[in-house]
This record gives structure tokens, C-alpha cells and sequence, in this order.
């Protein structure tokens, strides 16, 4: 079920009707039931693999806490008999079980994600190989269709098992609140993927209803309709011409692909994790915001933690850190520290490790090379401008321009043009291609598309561009405002009717504006088959 | 209190305002491809009629009412238009008969050859113009093309909405009330374009018309027959598209069955009159005003020789009501013909 | 404990299984949405079925004005108006077989062809008034049987011969996608 369907809409205005009318004590459940309920209107057949998740994830950790559980209970019973060694070693014997549990649920989860959406990938490589090395045999590719949202959920289910294996929450007993977490399903199209202990503060409590949380929650659904619907749909048809004939738009209709494509990813992710976060505010669940003005970031680093930041949370907390703590790395670390010399062989290990964690990052996206090529390249970026540091730092200190308005627009600039060339392959799909592409921005640059209606050739005529630019004007001056703090209480401070007029006009602006209906594509929401 | 009102008057000003732009946005067919505005016309008769009429573009470009009243004095309205499909015209049909109920129904049977949905822009163009009822419902239920949706026909300003960027003057001009451009249903052209050569028709794999269309069509007959009404069904004299043999049989077996008069046109065109190098304005499709006058004059007469409908000319009122129908019908003939005469084409209709 | 690791294995390869067993019809290339949306999936460009007359190649959805002048001149020319709006469709006849066109924005194109005796023929060899097996032999099994009529479809096109007591009455290439 698309967000931006009829049948969403009906669906959650049922939800929040029966949620706020029911015994306030069944609330969760109605939601894992309507979570469920979305899940199979997505596809029936799908729901065996998100059950398989929920019910292993929900077995291994009930059995890592009742180990932590005995465990707690034998060293206070045993606390005067027991010597240090003797609490190490069994410590040491508990967590081997445990580790266990966690191993085969790991196992199974992933290598179920593995398998459906790397089978393909992994066969076509081998396949490739084998060519190379003359080999006439191929294997042959297998049909499997992704089940929704299982890259999110198994990576949100994962991070529970994790944590209850590192003992910082005791697992959760209930399955049917376990199977909530796993499946809520505004979380199931894009995510964010949340941290279970955070979730869990209010998606199972007891709701009232809140006018004032309800009403902030439905502006922000509308803000995210808003951005869907008039910029992000409107805009990905230009996208999607641009991106079907390489012949005809090359040169300089590359960097508005690359402008195009930013501004549509921007709209379309937001837009739709605003609606997430609007729906859950509403039921009055707190879900993480995934998204902190990413085009102001003023680097990479930073832009990385102002976007998907979810994402990135959870590629830090249970891959870059389990690696660069893992024993043989430490050990790696002072061989090479030893080898290479302080300065490399300190950051050595980092950039491996930073290495496996771009290269997971690149596949999680995508079965295919373009998107790990994509990961790496954030990786390269990420490791040049670090090395660059210090040269960057004399270039500083020669010149004061460190801070200033211009510097930082400078550095808002590079960044984005950074992350918009990188973004590219998501378009083209083909590596080389994109750099051919790329690369032809320069060789073959045609300014003059930009003043002999060459913009017009692309699906978009003139109305279409006023109605960019002034949302894009709004998005802009919210994005401005919200710097002073949360706009809507900035609304909610104003008379009652500049809110009501706020909401409506949003809501006119939607139905009339929007990119929706017979004439447009039907365009799947980004993210939609993770 | 003053919450409640409050809110009340907010709601009262969104969905007025909503309102107010569906009525705006959505397409008037005021010049070029008027048809889409015939249906809507039928709500704005003062007085009952004795025959309705109902098809598609072969009923209201080849008969006129007018001409029935001027001769026969019957009073008659064509609830036909573009591609009208035939369960479109039976839902029509059903819902007429909530206004009226006519003793005689004409029904073109060339929709027999579509027995699935066609056209997205046709269907819009039969099924936006009526008032909602349960039979508007229904018929948008039966027209739906997989791409379409309900919701779309309830709201039409989900549907329309991208036309924010086309309005014209007449959007706003005719978003309450709209101006009369048909004569009961009939869409006049005074325009001629003689027949050249009429390709054959290709042969078909199968000849036999659908069961959804006999379906109706039955139901059509029964509804008649419920309601004590005579069923009239006609095939128009038009060249193309390509009349069948087989179909003709099928409509002669099928009338001889139920016991419904059946008249083709196609077979009365010396009966009639009609000339093809003058009577017709797109080569044979459809036949322009004079033609239209003069099948109504057969047709007029055929119903006068075998219905007992009364000549409601002696009606004071009625006459009143049809006079002045009969001026708007001749003032748009003679300024059509004024526009051929300087134009040497009907500039109006074009939109120019 | 041992049992219940046991029993995590065997549900992870039950659900290899699963997987792998699962007949879902997608394209090897399963490709990822990655950052933006929709999956674009690799269409193969098929050609279409041609018929060729006067040494000239035409298949549908050709642009008109490039395959009629190859055609010479027409025996005659109908627009065919359709209920509400204008005359948009185009017959060309030629004879011993007909050219049908449709307007797509500003162009023309071809939207059918139409044989209606037998002195022209497929590009396969088959004529009017040769045999069901005819067909069968030249073009295959890989038809649909629309209400008698044996329909071939590739591309953007389809071949339908329709049949009058297992001989053929017609031959027509009609295109299934539009531009």
C-alpha cells in the first residue's frame, strides 16, 4: 500500500478512529493487528518471513535474558564463595551460551535478507567469474520477490537482539509486543529503524487524546503529503526522462539530473517519514526524526549525521564498533601502529573498519554494483577529506575564512554537489555509465539548455516550474524557521485561526497542486521494496 | 459555544472552499469537444417528455427534437452522449424514469459492439454530468477502467485538479450555472462534408456481441416492460463505423423475440430522404441538421402511425415552454449558417 | 539448549527454502530502489512482426510519414471521426491492403495494417486462403486463441489471423502499446 493511495488513507483514518475509541488498554494491539492487516494487503505470502523473524528474535533473546537472569541470581547467592576467577569463568561460560543464541538468530535473519535480496547478485557475480575464467556453465538466476520492509525490519529486530545480548535492556516477554515492534507498520516502507528501548516508551503505553499532540501530528503528516505530492511526484518525471535516454541528455542536462534527482530524494524521503512520524505522533508514539536539514550540512561527516541518520546509528553501533573493538583488530591496530607509524597505523584500523561499514552501507541499498560503488565513494570522500585535514587547516590559517557567511555557503555548495554526483548511481544503475555521464557534465556542457527551453523538454512545463520553485521556496524558508525550533509551536503560538489557515491552505495546496491521478506515473514511494 | 460555532464555520468555509474549486476546475467542453456538457442539460426541463431518447453519438447527432415537436408535436429529449455505453444508457434510463416516465424509449443499438469499458475521457464525459443518485453509482461501478477509481468520480476534483494550470475565463463563468448549447439533447452542425469512399469493414474473429451487452440490454427491455413503456430500438444511418450483417441479424432476431419494433436506418435511407453529398458534416459518421430533420420527420411519423402519444402543440403551456426552444433552435441554425457563409466553417464550435 | 539451537537450524534452512522455492515471477536483474523509487525494469527490445510491399519495411507504430511515401500513392483516403473528437484515426487503402494510423501528440503513427486479399503476404509467407496449419508451421504455437482467431503477439505489436472454416479470412498487424 503506497502512503499516497486511497486506500492509506482510509486505512490509518480507521486506524485513528477505533484507536481512540477502544479501552485504552488494547491500543497496542489494535496496532499490531492493523500493522499486520498492512502487511498483508502488501502480500500474504510475505507474512511467513516477518513471522520467522519476529518469533526467532523473540525466542533468542527471552533465552539470553533468563541467562543474565540466573546469572545475576547465582553470583548474589554465591557472591561470598565465589572468587574472581571463578565469577570470570562463569560469566565467561554464560556469555559463550549466549553468544549462541545470538549467532543463530543472527544467522537466520540475515541469511534470510542475504538470500532473498543477494541471491541473485551473488549468482550473477559467479556467474561472471566463471566466464572470465571460460567457463561455459552459469548458474541459474532464482525468482524471489522482496517481502516489504525486510531490509528495516530485520535490521530493527537485529539491534534489539544485539542489545539484549550486550544486557543493556531485558528482553521483551510478550510476543505480541515484540511482533509490534517488528512490524509497525509506518516504519515498514522507509523506516526509520528504531532502538527498542526508545520505541518502547510509548508504543505500548496507554494513550489519551491529545488535541494539541494530534493536531501537530496530522500538520506534519500534511507537511509530508505536501512535499510527496507536489515537489517529489511533480518532480520525478523529469527525473525519470532524463534518466531514459542517456543519448539525448547528456552534458549539461547531467547536473539537472543531479539537481533534480537531489531535490525529488529530498521531497520523497522526508515527505515520507514525515508522514511516518506525523501517523505515530497522532497515536501518540515518539518515533526518532531521521532528518536534521540535511542540505545545510557543511561536509559529508556532517552530512551523515543530518541524514537517514537512523541508518547510520545503527551501521556505527553494531558494525563499526563491534569491529574496531573485536580482538584481532586491536591486535591489528598495534601491529600496525608498530608497522606504519602512529599516525597511519592509528587510523588504519578506522578505515577498515570504516571500509566494511561503507561497503554494507552501499549493499543495504541495493543488489547491485552501483550502489556499493555509491558506498565506497561516500567512504573516498569521507577518507580524502580527512587526510585533507591538515591542509585544510594551513589553508586556514592562512586566509581567515574559516566561519564566515561565504565560507559556509561554500562548503553547503560542495557538499551537496558532492553527495549529488555520488547520487548518481542511483540513476544510471551502470557504473560506467554514470561516470561516462558524469563525466560528459564537463566535456559536452551546453549552458544554452537553460535559456532555449531545453528545461521544457523534459516533462515539466512552465507552471510546473513555478509550482517547484515556490514550494521549494516554502520547504526552504520552514527549513529557516524551524532553526528558531519546532515551527508548528511556532504555529500553536499564533492565533488559532493562522494554524487552521496554515493546515488548510497546505491541504488546498496538496489537492490542487499535487502530482497524483491519471496523467502522472504512479510512482512507488523511495524505499518502497526495503 | 463559541468553540463549536467556531469550528463549525471553519469546516463550512474548507469544504465550501474545496467546493468551490472542484466546480471551478472542472471541464465545462464549452468549445471544441462540447459533448462532455450534453448530459447535464437533461436537469434544467421544466416539463415532462413522451419519448426519451438514449445511445450514443448516432441519437443525438441524427434526431431532433425540435423538429418532432414542430411536425408531430412530441415532446422529446435525446439523454445521449459520446460513446455512451450500455449500461450507461440503462442506468441513464433508470434514473430518468425517477423524473418522468415517457411512453416511448428509443435506444441506439450500435453500443451493442462494446461490451467492456472503453475510454477513460468518454466515460467522464457521460458520467460526470449526472446528479448523484444510486444509479450514477452504479453505471460509474459498470464504466470503470482498471486505472480509474471511485473516489475520483465522488470528488472529480481529484480527477481535475491538474487542470489548475488551463483554466479560462469560461471555468470561472460557468462554474454555477452553464450556458445552453443543445436543443433537447441534440447537438446541432450545419456543416457539410459529403461521404467519398467508406472503407469496408475488417473482418472480425467473432461477430456475436458480448453477454454484458445482452445482459443490458435485456435489462432494458424488462425495465420498459416494468414500467409499461415502449421500447424503440434504431440503428442510425450512419456509413461508419461499419454496420455488420451479422449484428443487423442479431438486432432483427433479437426484436422478433421480445416483440420490440426494430427500425435501421441504413435501410430507409430513400424512405428518408438522406443524401449523403449534403446531408451529412464528417463524411458519413454523423448526420449534420438538415439530415437530422429529415430522419426526424420519418421517425416523428413512424411514432405517430404506432404509439398513441398526443399532440401536445394544443398545451398552452407546453407550447410556450417549446416555442421558445424552437427559437434558440432556429437563431443557432441561422448563426451557423451565417458562420459558413463568412467562414466557410463553424469557427463558434471550434473554439476561435 | 542444544535441541533448541537445533531447532533455530532447521527453521534458518526451511527458510532457505522457502525462499529459494518461491515462484514469484521476477526478473533475474532484481534490482534495489536504492535511494530513489521505483524499480526500473530491463525491458528487452523486441522488434515487431513487418510486412513488407514495394520493397518497403513497415510494422506498426512506424511514424506515418516515413512509411507511406514508400507505399505510393493511395486508392483512397477516409479520417475516420470518432463519437466526440476529431477526425483523428486515418485509413489509407491500398488496394489489397489498408494502413491504419493514430496521432500521437504532432506525429502519426502506424497503428494497423490491414491485408484483405491474397495477392500480398507476410513477411513469413503466409496469404489469405491458406490453412490453419500454414500458420501453425510458419509462426508456432506460441498464440492466443481470441474467439477463433489465432493471435501472435511481439513488441509492440501483435499478428492476428482470423479464420472461416480453418482457412484464412484475415490477416491484420495491430499494435498493443501506443507512443
Amino acid at each position: 500500500m503506497l502512503f499516497t493511495s486511497h486506500t492509506f488513507v482510509i486505512f490509518i483514518s480507521l486506524l485513528f478512529l477505533l484507536y481512540y475509541t477502544i479501552p485504552k488498554k488494547y491500543q497496542w494491539k489494535l496496532l499490531l493487528a492493523f500493522s499486520y492487516v498492512f502487511y498483508f494487503i502488501a502480500g500474504p505470502k510475505f507474512l511467513i518471513y516477518i513471522i520467522i523473524t519476529t518469533v526467532t528474535t523473540y525466542l533468542a533473546a527471552v533465552r539470553i535474558g533468563k541467562h543474565y537472569r540466573h546469572l545475576d541470581a547465582y553470583l548474589k547467592e554465591n557472591k561470598q564463595t565465589l572468587t574472581r576467577e571463578d565469577k570470570k569463568a562463569y560469566k565467561s561460560g554464560v556469555k559463550k551460551i549466549q553468544w549462541k543464541w545470538l549467532l543463530s538468530a543472527l544467522l537466520v535473519n540475515f541469511g534470510m535478507l542475504f538470500v532473498i535480496k543477494y541471491i541473485n547478485f551473488t549468482i550473477a557475480n559467479i556467474n561472471w567469474t566463471l566466464e572470465v575464467f571460460g567457463s561455459g556453465q552459469g548458474l541459474s538466476f532464482v525468482s524471489i520477490a522482496l517481502p516489504l520492509g525486510i531490509s528495516f525490519y530485520t535490521f530493527q529486530s537485529m539491534g534489539y537482539m544485539i542489545d539484549v545480548y550486550r544486557g543493556k535492556y531485558p528482553p521483551e516477554r510478550n510476543l505480541g509486543k515484540l511482533a509490534l515492534f517488528v512490524s509497525f507498520f509506518p516504519q515498514l516502507i522507509q523506516g526509520p529503524i528504531s532502538r527498542f528501548d526508545d520505541l518502547a516508551k510509548t508504543l505500548f503505553k496507554e494513550h489519551q487524546i491529545d488535541a494539541k499532540n494530534m493536531s501537530f501530528g496530522l500538520q506534519r503528516i500534511l507537511w509530508g503529503y505536501f512535499k510527496k505530492l507536489v515537489i517529489a511526484d511533480r518532480i520525478l518525471v523529469a527525473v525519470n526522462t532524463l534518466i531514459g535516454d542517456t543519448a539525448a541528455f547528456d552534458g549539461s542536462y547531467v547536473f539537472v539530473l543531479m539537481v533534480f534527482y537531489t531535490i525529488q530524494l529530498y521531497a520523497d524521503f522526508t515527505g515520507g517519514i514525515d508522514i511516518t512520524i506525523g501517523i505515530a505522533q497522532v497515536l501518540g508514539i515518539k518515533v526518532q526524526e531521521n532528518f536534521l536539514r540535511p542540505a545545510f550540512a557543511k561536509n559529508t561527516a556532517e552530512f551523515w549525521r543530518r541524514w537517514h541518520i537512523s541508518l547510520g546509528t545503527w551501521f556505527k553501533e553494531y558494525l563499526f564498533y563491534p569491529i574496531s573493538t573485536w580482538q584481532p583488530m586491536l591486535k591489528f591496530t598495534r601491529y600496525s601502529r608498530q608497522k606504519f607509524g602512529d599516525r597511519i597505523g592509528k587510523r588504519l584500523p578506522v578505515y577498515i573498519a570504516a571500509f566494511a561499514v561503507w561497503f554494507t552501507t552501499g549493499a543495504w541499498h541495493g543488489s547491485s554494483w552501483n550502489f556499493i560503488v555509491w558506498g565506497l565513494l561516500n567512504f573516498a570522500v569521507l577518507m580524502i577529506s580527512d587526510e585533507l585535514k591538515p591542509l585544510y587547516a594551513m589553508f586556514h590559517g592562512r586566509f581567515n575564512v574559516e566561519g564566515t557567511f561565504h565560507h559556509k555557503v561554500f562548503q553547503i555548495l560542495r557538499t551537496n554537489f558532492l553527495m549529488s554526483a555520488i547520487r548518481l548511481l542511483d540513476c544510471y544503475r551502470d557504473v560506467p555509465t554514470t561516470f561516462r555521464m558524469f563525466g560528459s557534465m564537463f566535456a559536452r556542457a551546453d549552458l544554452s539548455i537553460f535559456t532555449n527551453g531545453g528545461l521544457l523538454d523534459i516533462g515539466l512545463n512552465v507552471e510546473d516550474y513555478w509550482v517547484l520553485a515556490i514550494a521549494l521556496m516554502v520547504v526552504f524558508a520552514v527549513a529557516i524557521a524551524q532553526r528558531r525550533g519546532s515551527v508548528r509551536e511556532q504555529l500553536y503560538s499564533k492565533p488559532a485561526i493562522v494554524g487552521r489557515a496554515v493546515f488548510y491552505l497546505l491541504f488546498v495546496a496538496i489537492i490542487v497542486f499535487g502530482a497524483y491521478g491519471i496523467g502522472y506515473e504512479s510512482s512507488q514511494f523511495i524505499y518502497n521494496q526495503f | 459555544m463559541k468553540k463549536f460555532f467556531s469550528i463549525t464555520l471553519t469546516f463550512v468555509i474548507a469544504f465550501g472552499g474545496l467546493g468551490l474549486g472542484q466546480r471551478i476546475l472542472m471541464p465545462k467542453y464549452t468549445t471544441g469537444i462540447v459533448e462532455g456538457a450534453l448530459i447535464e442539460e437533461y436537469y434544467h426541463e421544466k416539463a415532462p417528455h413522451d419519448v426519451i431518447i438514449i445511445g450514443d453519438c448516432e441519437v443525438y447527432e441524427n434526431i431532433s427534437p425540435i423538429t418532432l415537436w414542430e411536425e408531430y408535436g412530441i415532446t422529446s429529449f435525446i439523454r445521449g452522449s459520446a460513446q455512451q455505453l450500455i449500461w450507461q444508457s440503462y442506468y441513464l434510463l433508470e434514473e430518468t424514469l425517477k423524473y418522468e416516465k415517457p411512453e416511448v424509449v428509443i435506444f441506439s443499438v450500435l453500443a451493442m459492439k462494446y461490451d467492456q469499458p472503453q475510454n477513460e475521457a468518454y466515460n467522464r464525459m457521460t458520467l460526470d454530468g449526472m446528479r448523484p443518485s444510486v444509479q450514477k453509482f452504479k453505471s460509474i461501478r459498470a464504466s470503470m477502467l482498471p486505472e480509474e477509481d471511485m473516489i475520483s468520480y465522488v470528488f472529480p476534483i481529484l480527477r481535475y485538479h491538474s487542470r489548475w494550470s488551463e483554466l479560462n475565463s469560461e471555468d470561472f463563468a460557468e462554474a454555477f450555472k452553464r450556458q445552453r448549447r443543445f436543443h433537447n439533447g441534440y447537438y446541432m452542425r450545419a456543416d457539410i462534408k459529403p461521404v467519398e469512399t467508406i472503407p469496408e469493414g475488417r473482418v472480425l474473429a467473432n461477430y456475436d456481441f458480448g453477454e454484458n451487452a445482452y445482459k443490458y440490454l435485456d435489462m432494458m427491455v424488462e425495465l420498459c416492460k416494468e414500467n409499461d413503456i415502449e421500447l424503440l430500438l434504431i440503428k442510425a444511418p450512419s456509413l461508419y463505423p461499419f454496420w455488420y450483417d451479422q449484428w443487423e441479424d442479431q438486432m432483427v432476431e433479437y426484436a422478433k423475440k421480445h416483440d420490440i419494433e426494430y427500425i435501421n436506418f441504413l435501410e430507409l435511407i430513400e424512405e428518408t430522404g438522406i443524401d449523403f453529398s449534403v446531408d451529412t458534416y464528417d463524411a458519413g459518421l454523423h448526420l449534420n441538421v438538415t439530415g437530422a430533420e429529415k430522419l426526424s420527420m420519418y421517425l416523428g411519423s413512424f411514432i405517430k402511425d404506432n404509439y398513441r402519444l398526443k399532440d401536445w402543440r394544443s398545451d398552452g403551456d407546453l407550447a410556450e415552454i417549446w416555442q421558445e426552444k424552437c427559437e434558440f433552435y432556429h437563431g443557432m441554425k441561422a448563426l451557423q449558417y451565417e458562420e459558413l457563409e463568412k467562414y466557410g466553417y463553424l469557427k463558434s464550435i471550434k473554439g476561435e | 539448549m542444544k535441541k533448541i539451537l537445533l531447532c533455530f537450524m532447521l527453521i534458518g534452512i526451511m527458510v532457505f527454502s522457502f525462499a529459494a522455492c518461491s515462484d514469484e515471477a521476477v526478473d533475474g536483474n532484481q534490482n534495489e530502489n536504492g535511494q530513489n523509487g521505483g524499480q526500473q525494469d530491463e525491458v528487452e527490445e523486441e522488434t515487431n512482426y513487418e510486412f513488407e510491399h514495394n520493397g518497403a519495411l513497415i510494422a506498426v507504430n512506424m511514424e506515418a510519414s516515413e512509411v507511406l511515401p514508400k507505399l505510393g500513392e493511395e486508392r483512397s483516403y477516409f479520417e475516420a471521426p470518432s463519437c466526440a473528437f476529431d477526425g483523428i484515426d486515418k485509413i489509407y487503402s491500398y488496394g489489397s491492403f489498408e494502413v491504419h494510423t493514430y496521432p500521437s501528440g504532432d506525429t502519426d503513427y502506424v497503428s494497423a495494417i490491414i491485408l484483405k486479399d491474397d495477392s500480398v503476404v507476410t513477411s513469413e509467407g503466409v496469404y489469405i486462403g491458406d490453412t490453419k496449419d500454414k500458420v501453425l508451421g510458419t509462426y508456432g504455437e506460441d498464440y492466443q486463441n481470441m474467439d477463433g482467431a489465432f493471435v501472435y503477439e511481439q513488441g509492440e505489436g501483435k499478428l492476428q489471423f482470423i479464420f472461416v472454416d480453418d482457412i484464412v479470412a484475415a490477416i491484420e498487424y495491430i499494435a498493443t502499446e501506443s507512443k
